[in-house]
C-alpha cells in the first residue's frame, strides 16, 4: 500500500483534496478502461460510464421514489483470516445497504467465473422480471471500481437504464439517507456472511474449536479413499465457515494444536470417540467448546451426519443431533452441512 | 537506504504531515470525549448505533470491567478525513504521570476491531505513540489505557475513511514481499541519559490481512501479518505490541523510551508464519 501511495502520491493528494472540496469526483477521475477494470478496486474511478448514467444521492432518491428501480450493492463481504490469533475478536458490522438493495458480492470483479456471471445475469433477470427497461442502480463504496464494473456488465447484458452511483454507501450515509441491514446473495459470498444474530447475552461469543469431520461405517473400499479425504477436508472448511457465519460462535483456528491433532489421529480411530481427547485439543486452543462431527456411511446412498458440542471445562455434551441424507457426493454433503448449521443456529 | 526506499519522503510527509503536524485539534489538545462526537463528528442519527457498537465491543474485549472517561489526559488523534484508508495515521498520547501499563487501540467498525495492544516495559515511555492503521468504514476509534492499578480509561475520535481493509496490497505481491523483515529505527532527539527519546520504527512487511483480492488471479492473498513486536533497551523491555490485521503494511510506529545510559535498542518482530525478524540499533546512533 505504501508503494501504491508512493507511486501515485501527487495524484492521490490532488484527488483527495478534490474529493474533500467538492464532495464528488470531478472531471479529474480516471479514464474509462476499454473492458472491465482489473486493477486495484479501491482507486479513483472515472466520472463517466459509457452506455450508463452517473447519478448522485438526489437522483438515487428520485429513482427510489419512483418505485421501479432495482438497487444493487456489489460490496465485498468481510472474511475472517484463519491466521487471526485465537481469541482475537472478529465482529463485522451488519451490512447496511440503500433501502432494500440486493447485496450481490463478487459480481463487480474484473473477471467473473462462469458461475458468478450466470448468477448475476439470472438474478437481474429475476429482479426485473426480464424487462430490460427497469432502471438498475449499482453502487458499492466511494472510490470503488466494483460498482463501475458491475454497472458496465449490466449494460453488456442488455439493460438499457443502468445508473451508476459512485459515491456509494458512504455518500448515501453522509447525506443522512436511510439504510437497511441486508444479507449477501449469490455464489461469491466470500467465505462467510456477516454476523446476523446478536451475540451471547454477556456479549462474548463462545470460542468454538471445530475438529475435522470424520467418516465412519462402510467406507466403500480403497477406490473411494482419495475422494473421501478431499471431501472431508472441504466439508470441514465449509462447516467452519457456516458456523462462523451464524455469528453465534467465535470459530478458532486449529493450527495452534495441529501437532496434537496429528498425534491423536495416529493413535485413535476417531477423535469424536476417544474418551474426551477432543477436550484436550480444545483446552490447548483455549476454546470454550469443541465440536466433533462425523458422517456415518451406511452405503453410497444412505448416510447420516451427526454433531456433538462438548463443554471443554466439564466435558458435558452441550448439544447433539443427527441428520439423515442421501447420496455420497459433494452436493449432498454440502446440503447436509448447511442444513445442520441452519438448524443449530435456530436454537 | 535499503528499507526506507519503501517509504519515500513525499509519502512519509503526506502521511505524517496530515496526521500530526497540521491538525489544529491536536495542537490545541482538544481530544474528543469517550463516546460522544467532537466537532468533526458524524450526524447525530447514527450516534445511538455507534454507542451501541462501542458497548458491544467493550463487553467483547474487556468483559464487565468498567471503563472511565480518560479524555482529560488520554489523547487519540487522526485526520477527520483520511486520504488513504489503508494508511490512516493515529496518534495516542498520555498527559501527566499516571503509571500506564498498556494502551489498546480499538477501531470500532473494523471487522477485527482490536487493532493493537501496547504494553509498556520499565524502559518504555507511554506518553506518545504513533502508528498507521487500516480503516474499513467510517468509525470511531477508541484508545483504552490500562493503568498499573488495573483501571481502564477511554478516549474516542471519529474518522472518515473506508475501504482500507480490502485495498489491494499493490499490483505485485512478489514486490511487496521483497525486503520483508527489514527494520529501521530513527531517533528523533539527541541522546541524553535518563531523558525520553522518541524513536520511529519502520518495518518492511506487507501485513497481508487476507481480505485483499488479487484482481489478476481473483484469489484472495493469504493473510500474513505481524503478530507481535518487542522492543527492549539493553535487555530491559521498552514496549510489546500485540498487533492485528488493522496495522498498515510496512508499519511505522513511533514510541518513547528512556535510555539510562548509552546502549542498544533491540527490535524483534514475529509474524503469522512464525518468521521472526530482529535487529539492534546503537543509541545514540553512530555519527554519519
Amino acid at each position: 500500500m505504501c508503494r501504491r501511495l508512493r507511486d501515485s502520491a501527487p495524484a492521490l493528494l490532488l484527488w483527495g483534496c478534490l474529493a474533500v472540496g467538492a464532495g464528488a469526483l470531478g472531471a479529474e477521475g480516471a479514464a474509462e478502461p476499454e473492458g472491465f477494470w482489473e486493477g486495484n478496486v479501491d482507486a479513483p474511478t472515472p466520472s463517466t460510464l459509457h452506455g450508463g448514467t452517473v447519478v448522485h444521492v438526489e437522483d438515487v432518491g428520485t429513482l427510489l421514489r419512483q418505485g421501479q428501480a432495482v438497487v444493487i450493492d456489489v460490496s465485498n463481504t468481510p472474511r475472517r483470516p484463519a491466521e487471526l490469533a485465537p481469541g482475537a475478536p472478529w465482529l463485522p458490522l451488519p451490512h447496511r445497504a440503500i433501502s432494500d438493495a440486493l447485496w450481490l458480492p463478487g459480481v463487480g470483479a474484473g473477471a467473473l467465473s462462469q458461475e458468478v456471471d450466470d448468477f448475476y445475469r439470472s438474478r437481474l433477470e429475476r429482479a426485473t422480471a426480464g424487462n430490460f427497461d427497469v432502471p438498475l442502480v449499482v453502487y458499492c463504496h466511494e472510490k470503488c471500481w466494483l460498482s463501475w464494473n458491475a454497472a458496465k456488465r449490466a449494460i453488456a447484458y442488455g439493460y438499457r437504464r443502468v445508473f451508476w452511483f459512485p459515491e456509494g454507501i458512504e455518500g448515501w450515509t453522509a447525506a443522512g439517507r436511510q439504510t437497511l441491514v441486508v444479507l449477501p446473495q449469490g455464489p461469491a459470498i466470500a467465505v462467510q456472511a456477516p454476523i446476523t444474530e446478536s451475540p451471547a447475552p454477556d456479549g462474548r461469543l463462545p470460542a468454538l474449536a471445530v475438529l475435522d469431520l470424520e467418516l465412519t461405517g462402510d467406507l466403500g473400499g480403497p477406490e473411494f479413499e482419495a475422494e473421501h479425504a478431499a471431501r472431508l477436508k472441504t466439508e470441514s472448511d465449509r462447516l467452519r465457515q457456516d458456523l462462523q457465519g451464524t455469528g453465534l460462535y467465535r470459530i478458532l483456528d486449529n493450527s495452534g494444536a495441529q501437532g496434537m491433532i496429528d498425534t491423536l489421529r495416529s493413535q485413535q480411530a476417531y477423535l469424536h470417540d476417544c474418551n474426551g481427547c477432543d477436550l484436550d485439543v480444545g483446552r490447548s486452543l483455549h476454546a470454550d467448546q469443541v465440536m466433533v462431527a462425523w458422517v456415518d456411511r451406511v452405503s453410497g446412498l444412505i448416510l447420516s451426519l451427526t454433531y456433538e458440542i462438548h463443554e471443554v471445562q466439564t466435558g458435558q455434551i452441550a448439544a447433539r443431533k443427527s441428520f439423515d441424507f442421501r447420496g455420497d457426493n459433494n452436493n449432498a454433503w454440502n446440503h447436509a452441512i448447511d442444513y445442520m448449521v441452519r438448524d443449530l443456529a435456530k436454537k | 537506504m535499503g528499507v526506507m526506499r519503501a517509504l519515500s519522503m513525499p509519502a512519509m510527509l503526506l502521511a505524517f504531515g496530515a496526521g500530526w503536524g497540521l491538525n489544529p485539534a491536536w495542537a490545541a489538545g482538544a481530544p474528543a470525549t469517550a463516546g460522544s462526537p467532537d466537532a468533526a463528528g458524524p450526524p447525530d442519527a447514527d450516534e445511538t448505533e455507534r454507542a451501541e457498537r462501542w458497548k458491544e465491543l467493550q463487553h467483547a474485549l474487556f468483559g464487565d470491567r468498567q471503563i472511565q472517561d480518560g479524555s482529560a489526559w488520554l489523547g487519540i488523534d487522526a485526520p477527520a478525513r483520511a486520504l488513504d484508508a489503508a494508511l490512516v495515521p493515529v496518534s495516542l498520547t498520555v498527559k501527566g504521570d499516571r503509571a500506564i501499563k498498556g494502551i489498546y487501540l480499538v477501531i470500532d467498525n473494523n471487522p477485527g476491531p482490536l487493532a493493537g495492544h501496547f504494553i509498556f516495559g520499565p524502559q518504555g515511555d507511554p506518553h506518545s505513540l504513533k502508528l498507521r492503521v487500516r480503516v474499513n468504514a467510517y468509525t470511531y476509534m477508541h484508545a483504552v489505557a490500562e493503568t498499573r492499578d488495573n483501571q481502564l480509561f477511554a478516549a474516542a475520535r471519529f474518522v472518515k475513511a473506508a475501504g482500507g481493509c480490502s485495498a489491494p496490497a499493490g499490483a505485485d505481491e512478489q514486490q511487496a514481499l521483497q525486503d520483508i523483515g527489514h527494520i529501521k529505527v530513527r531517533l528523533m532527539q539527541p541522546f541524553a541519559a535518563g531523558k525520553t527519546m522518541e524513536a520511529q520504527l519502520m518495518i518492511r512487511h506487507p501485513n497481508f490481512n487476507g481480505m485483499q483480492m488479487n484482481q489478476a488471479t481473483r484469489l484472495y492473498t493469504p493473510a500474513m501479518f505481524i503478530r507481535t513486536i518487542d522492543v527492549s533497551y539493553n535487555g530491559a523491555p521498552v514496549m510489546h505490541l500485540d498487533s492485528d490485521i488493522s496495522l498498515s503494511s510496512d508499519p511505522v510506529i513511533s514510541f518513547g523510551f528512556i535510555p539510562p545510559q548509552k546502549g542498544q535498542l533491540k527490535v524483534l518482530v514475529r509474524d503469522t508464519k512464525d518468521s521472526t525478524f530482529g535487529q539492534s540499533f546503537d543509541v545514540p546512533a553512530p555519527a554519519g
